[in-house]
């Protein structure tokens, strides 16, 4: 079925919305790469088998990642006139029982963490649901601000149907059939969006000179190539609801006059990249994607494309490169890619969250959307906390949001209570900040002000065990291995930095290198061809400022006084 | 006209030059690795950096890819480009101690010896020689595998290279003298039987082919020694220059490199300021023989979008559209005796007119060229091909030529529509034309084809 006007979409919505609230028994498994990799798939074959022979009258479903892996598989339990419930870290034997219960009309409460938005729901108060908080109170999904993610886990990502029912493609529809491109372009530069892939720039007035561009094709590229260690809000975007990052995209289309997007995928995502294909072809069927979009004259086609397997094929540059078919290299610039990019047509790159923001602004508005977030930085920020940290996970805060607050109010605090030696936050080329200044508001400006940055926004938390010359050694490592070897900077002098850490850890160094190491990194800061030689030496620059200690235990005693 | 400062001098710089070029021309030396005069630069050595001041924003930028822009201030010696140069240096020299030219440049730059550990290489990755190979030669036997520093050049899988054509340009640029030739390899053609066998020359394209009278004992060859004696250059540079005039077919048309296309399939040629127009090969293709063409008269103007020509041929009619504007200055006089001329030698005497455009620059920025006009091109190429499909019954293989009498075998209809899909895309206004010279009536019968 093609949707082609708002009749459709309201008849869709309907559907949606009694898919969301069933009049049978509904458990919808989390689906996504995590939940296959802790046995979702193992669990969701389990309940289909369970449901043919005891003859059970409930409907299977699945859901996408919630930003939390560790609590995958999660299962969303869905009864008649109550609102959904949310198990956490299901088995096959736990769902067994959860059944049983129903059947008794009981409710278990072993291993159920929250009901998901039970104002939703009108009525008594549920006796059975008495002492069972809302997610919106419970850890760890207290204090976010959902904006990105606010279905991911909810719904059926590759049901249209249901992200339509949660206002899905009204943005589209306003945009296609109510504003002009240049009306989007300007909702968006007032937004005041930045690319949220890490390097913070204005999304509007990137989108505003390719608008301008004279070229009858230009490309619309998603950036899904998320290699920054740690970082996985681009996969639970994808993954749990991959028709707000197309609406996203659709819409970055029609404001600068492209027909053609391509989703550059990492390429370690094989899973995501299968499920892609699946949500492009079911996006196509209802007529969101293809020609004559929602009925309109606005023709659109999507592509995904898999990755290069290089972490600088993240480069927007390089990541053209790797299109094109060449071996991912970042150009030079100029030109830019507004101007000359892939194919040498104007071309907009933009991070998964970045688009994924799009609906949102055109929706409400791009004042409504700048409501919340800093002077310079609007909007929320997906902040996936990992490392010795009790609940690690995606965390959706407003920029300029306290990061003491997010570590210890949010993720929990550290692993086993113990003390946080160092936080970074925008690996891999955020600095170290020492435990004592964590005290700070995470923005872009901020962050520059101390001379590191946010990044796209993974935060590795450290405790007191580790040791910085180890850890520092580790990226620079990282570094290395990831370089492209096309500048000397990059290729030899990071290299060197290496070997000079090497010899620092070993102990078999003097307090000279130090000064080698602020020789070669301020060289390399300014001689770099691109932002990932230019970014590698400033944390180990800072990290040695900032622990000292570390590296006078290293270089006087020749080990390591942390590690044991 | 350009005009910036380069270590406190003002300077004039050439439309599209860089800065090291322009630093050059006033015999400020910078030092570079990987830049050649020849190739499109690479930026990967990062010893041409200078610090430019834009906009009251002081960064540092490759000289040999930034352009020359206007009022930009530059300094190619502070103390901050001395001290990371001679640590690049310093780098370079720990990767290759034992290379000459390394060492030679690390002198230069005031670098002795390196404090780093070091390793011996004897290759710099300045990426000249994959660069010759595909820009230059455009062979592409080698490029580069691996990353970081295991990056290396190399044929694929490390095989010898079925397309190497054994020019041995990437071993005359090496400044290392790590790329090799290796004879075997080299030698292998002159082994080949028949219309195979052929020399280094033949493959590069300077001479076609033919039985070498030398049977292909290069050191006995004539025109070896000549091309060896040329210069210090590699013939394949002399090749560069070839190529740019050598006419390319995408999709069984012809393309030339030195034109600017429009959509409307009209070629334009910068000559002395004015602009010369033609048809291209695709217009050529599908009109046949032409037999009468209506122009408007010379000293008049013409705008974006009015009709530069009506040409007919094959009892069809064409409505070509002018991509500039400006006034018309000269037509061509051989067409107007002539019109068939415009069949014969599209590219070439059969030009159409010259105007002397309102804004050049401009105009050149609007047309396609080099890549994009051959994207273009190919893309025309398929929507004829398909449309043929659709909408006719003839059975024409793509990457062939159209039968000279393809527009007579159309039906009118049908031949409106492709005048209308790929002709009349620059279309703004009708102005009538009148017929110029005398009506050649062309040759009675078109021999068939099929």
């Amino acid at each position: 079925m093609k949707i082609k006007t708002m009749g459709d979409l309201d008849k869709l919505r309907e559907a949606g919305l009694k898919s969301l609230a069933p009049k049978q028994l509904k458990i919808s498994i989390s689906m996504s790469t995590c939940g296959h990799a802790l046995g979702a798939d193992i669990l969701y074959h389990e309940l289909v088998k369970e449901k043919a022979k005891q003859g059970l009258k409930i409907s299977i479903g699945q859901t996408g990642c919630s930003g939390f892996c560790n609590l995958e598989p999660m299962a969303v339990l869905r009864l008649h006139g109550r609102p959904p419930l949310l198990y956490t870290q299901v088995t096959v034997k736990k769902v067994k029982r959860i059944i049983q219960d129903i059947k008794r009309k009981k409710i278990t409460k072993q291993g159920l963490l929250c009901t998901i938005g039970s104002d939703s729901v009108s009525g008594e108060p549920d006796p059975a649901l008495n002492n069972i908080p809302d997610y919106k109170e419970v850890s760890p999904f207290k204090d976010q601000h959902r904006r990105l993610l606010e279905n991911c886990g909810i719904i059926n990502p590759l049901s249209v149907s249901e992200y339509v029912a949660m206002e899905g493609y009204s943005a589209l529809y306003k945009a296609l059939y109510q504003m002009d491109p240049e009306v989007v372009v300007d909702e968006v530069i007032q937004s005041g969006l930045r690319g949220r892939g890490g390097a913070w720039f204005p999304t509007g007035i990137k989108w505003d000179m390719a608008r301008k561009a004279q070229h009858k094709e230009k490309f619309v590229i998603c950036n899904a190539d998320e290699g920054d260690p740690g970082a996985f809000k681009d996969r639970t975007i994808m993954e749990g609801n991959p028709f707000k990052l197309f609406e996203g995209i659709v819409l970055a289309g029609y404001a600068i006059g492209s027909h053609q997007g391509l989703i550059y995928l990492r390429e370690e995502y094989p899973h995501t990249y299968e499920f892609l294909n699946d949500a492009v072809y079911t996006a196509k069927r209802y007529g969101l994607l293809g020609k004559n979009i929602l009925g309109s004259n606005f023709n659109f086609t999507l592509k995904i494309i898999r990755g290069g397997g290089s972490y600088v094929c993240g480069e927007e540059t390089a990541l053209m490169d790797s299109l094109e078919g060449e071996m991912g290299d970042p150009r030079l610039r100029p030109p830019f890619p507004i101007e000359k990019g892939l194919w040498e047509r104007p071309t907009i790159v933009n991070n998964v969250e970045t688009l994924a923001n799009i609906p949102h602004i055109i929706e409400h508005g791009g004042e409504s959307y700048a409501g919340i977030g800093t002077e310079k930085a609007k909007g929320t920020k997906i902040l996936s906390v990992i490392g010795k940290i009790k609940q690690p996970g995606l965390y959706e805060v407003p920029l300029g949001t306290n990061l003491e607050h997010v570590i210890f109010n949010m993720a929990g605090g550290p692993l086993n209570g113990s003390q946080i030696k160092a936080v970074q936050v925008g690996s891999p080329f955020g600095n170290f900040l020492s435990g004592e200044k964590l005290d700070i508001s995470l923005d872009p400006e901020t962050l520059r002000s101390m001379g590191s940055m946010i990044g796209s926004g993974v935060i590795v938390v450290l405790n007191q065990d580790t040791c910085l010359v180890d850890i520092l050694l580790h990226t620079l490592s990282f570094f290395v291995e990831e370089s492209c070897g096309k500048c000397v900077p990059c290729r030899e002098g990071v290299f060197q930095m290496k070997e000079i850490m090497t010899a620092i850890y070993e102990g078999r160094s003097t307090m000279e290198d130090l000064t080698s190491l602020h020789d070669i990194g301020g060289m390399i800061k300014d001689f770099a061809l691109c932002a990932l030689g230019g970014g590698a030496p400033s944390l180990i620059l800072n990290g040695i400022r900032d622990f000292r200690k570390d590296f006078e235990a290293h270089i006087t005693t020749g080990k390591c006084s942390w590690t044991s | 006209m350009t005009t910036l400062e380069i270590d406190g001098k003002r300077v004039e710089a050439k439309e599209g030059a860089t800065i090291l070029k322009t630093a050059q021309q006033v015999g400020i030396q910078i030092p570079n690795f990987c830049y050649h005069k020849d190739m499109e630069p690479y930026g990967g050595c990062r010893l041409c950096m200078v610090e430019v001041t834009e906009n009251n924003f002081t960064r540092l930028q490759p000289s040999c890819a930034y352009p020359a822009k206007n009022n930009i201030v530059v300094k190619t010696n502070t103390e901050r480009l001395v001290k990371g140069r001679k640590l690049i240096a310093e780098l370079l020299l720990a990767r290759c101690p034992n290379i000459d030219s390394v060492i030679n440049l690390a002198d230069s730059l005031g670098v002795k010896k390196s404090r780093f550990s070091p390793t011996d290489s004897d290759c710099v990755l300045c990426g000249l020689c994959v660069r010759v190979c595909r820009d230059v030669a455009k062979v592409r036997a080698i490029d580069f595998v691996g990353r970081g520093r295991n990056r290396r050049p190399a044929t694929p899988f490390d095989m010898p290279s079925e397309d190497c054509i054994g020019c041995g340009s990437c071993a005359f640029v090496c400044p290392t003298g790590a790329m090799k030739m290796e004879y075997e390899n080299a030698l292998r053609w002159r082994k080949l039987p028949g219309p195979l066998r052929k020399c280094r020359y033949m493959r590069m394209g300077f001479i076609s082919h033919k039985v070498c009278p030398n049977d292909f004992q290069c050191w006995n060859c004539e025109v070896d020694q000549r091309m060896e004696d040329l210069g210090a250059s590699h013939p394949v540079f002399m090749l560069k220059e070839a190529r740019a005039k050598e006419r390319e077919k995408i999709g069984g048309f012809e393309i030339l490199s030195d034109r600017l296309y429009d959509e409307g399939h009209i070629w334009v040629k910068r000559i002395n300021g004015l602009a010369r127009m033609g048809i291209d090969d695709f217009t050529r293709q599908i009109v046949g023989l032409v037999n009468d063409i209506k122009l408007p008269p010379v000293n008049s103007f013409i705008s974006k979008g009015d009709p530069l020509c009506i040409i007919s041929g094959n009892e069809k009619t064409f409505h070509l559209y002018s991509p500039i504007e400006g006034k018309i200055v000269d037509i061509n006089p051989d067409i107007i005796d002539n019109p068939s001329l415009v069949s014969m030698a599209p590219h070439g005497r059969g030009w159409i007119l010259s105007v002397e455009p309102s804004d050049i620059v401009q105009a050149s920025k609007e047309l396609l060229s080099g890549r994009s006009a051959i994207e273009w091109l190919r893309h025309e190429s398929h929507k004829l091909y398909d449309f043929i499909r659709e909408e006719t019954e003839l059975d024409l293989l793509p990457d062939k030529a159209i039968p000279p009498d393809f527009a007579t075998t159309l039906k009118k209809d049908i031949w409106n529509k492709i005048d209308k899909t790929f002709f009349m895309v620059r279309q703004k206004r009708r102005v009538e034309l009148h017929s110029v010279g005398q009506t050649d009536p062309g040759p009675k019968k078109i021999p068939d084809s099929s």
